[in-house]
């Protein structure tokens, strides 16, 4: 009787996780992404500011790539280089105004210079992954000035992970100790039974 | 016989029941000690190793340039190289001592700038009308464990720092 019982249940987990991980579309894969219940997004509060940071798979990447069209997309090439390597972005916006956090409360032309800096050449040195015990900075990182256009501005980073079995399976902890808005380190985990749950994606060359 | 015994156990839980009350209306008020939340936060504590590296790297510099300065003096080496050391050994000094008042200035700021809305969100969630600041600065001259909830904090603070916020 017990043993019936555990096999019923086994028998649903099953069917559960098979379902969660059932592959999806392109427009269906970018709405489970943008889900934060689903755990790929997370927003951080501090001050005037918040902070999004989201993690970007592979196959988003791919789907933002080739704008939902894979017909003559190098997929299967792209796959190949994108493997091992895990992706992030930071969005930051004003909470209290619809500007630029570059010109949030600025004294000075000279300090939107130097914010500028900061967020094109420094803020990459502030930025690290944590991956089992492997402490990585960014092998990729690019600032996508918004040039006031939008109330919002992304860092895109990219990290190549380590090609050992010992952190395969372990959470990934992005982490970005931001100097601009005093906010202190921003540590954003993201847990392998999240990152495992991930769907795949349909795809039709 | 009976009613009195069913009158006695009202009476009992009715006692219970209101001294529970009265416990909990109690505990709407917390104490948390401020220096030991700031020092159990993890994000201080990962501020401090941070900016630890830059500071022992000037600090070796400072040592390196004391111990040339030394060597000069005991060598008697000429008047103009003991005051160009002389002098790049306070410049370093007052960039030392800079950086690392900046440096704790910076931390603190940062810390409280993370504290306050956390505090702010445990008392919400814990349905309480005030949290009291304990720091041995004189603000509470004395509290005992009913009302401190420092501990309670911290773990708080730290998980949703570990987990993004």
């Amino acid at each position: 009787m017990r043993k019936g019982i555990n096999r019923k249940w086994v028998l649903v987990f099953l069917l559960v996780s098979i379902s969660c991980n059932k592959p999806l579309d392109g427009p269906a894969y970018i709405k489970y992404v943008s889900d934060p219940a689903h755990g790929l997004i997370r927003a951080i509060a501090v001050g005037d500011m918040q902070f999004e940071i989201k993690y970007r798979p592979h196959e988003l990447i791919m789907l933002q790539e080739c704008k939902g069209a894979f017909q003559g997309y190098p997929y299967e090439q792209r796959k190949a280089d994108l493997k091992g390597t895990a992706w992030f972005s930071i969005s930051i916006k004003c909470a209290t105004q619809r500007l630029s956090p570059l010109r949030y409360g600025l004294s000075s032309q000279e300090e939107y210079n130097q914010r500028l800096n900061y967020y094109l050449n420094e803020a990459v040195k502030d930025i690290w992954l944590s991956y089992g015990d492997a402490v990585i900075a960014p092998s990729s990182y690019l600032f996508e000035n918004s040039y006031n256009l939008t109330p919002v501005e992304t860092l895109i980073v990219g990290f190549i992970l380590p090609d050992d079995s010992k952190n395969s399976g372990t959470d990934l902890t992005l982490s970005f100790n931001e100097r601009i808005f005093e906010s202190g380190i921003l540590k954003t985990g993201f847990t392998h039974q999240v990152l495992s749950h991930i769907p795949q994606l349909i795809y039709k060359g | 016989m009976k009613i009195l015994v069913f009158c006695f156990l009202m009476c009992t839980a009715s006692v219970i029941v209101s001294w529970e009350i009265t416990q909990k209306a109690y505990k709407k008020i917390a104490v948390v000690d401020a220096v030991k939340l700031f020092d159990a936060y993890a994000m201080k504590n990962d501020l401090e190793i941070l900016a630890k590296k830059d500071l022992e790297r000037q600090k070796k510099q400072l040592d390196s340039v004391e111990n040339l300065l030394e060597m000069a003096k005991v060598s008697r080496a000429d008047a103009d190289q003991i005051n160009k050391l002389s002098e790049t050994r306070g410049f370093l000094k007052r960039r030392f001592e800079n950086d690392y008042e900046e440096s704790n200035r910076d931390i603190n700021t940062k810390v409280w700038k993370r504290l306050n809305p956390l505090l702010d969100e445990f008392g919400k969630e814990n349905a309480l009308h005030l949290i009291i600041g304990a720091n041995g600065m004189g603000s509470v001259l004395y509290n005992d464990e009913f009302y401190d909830r420092t501990n309670e904090v911290i773990k708080f603070a730290n998980k949703k720092y570990a987990q993004g916020n």
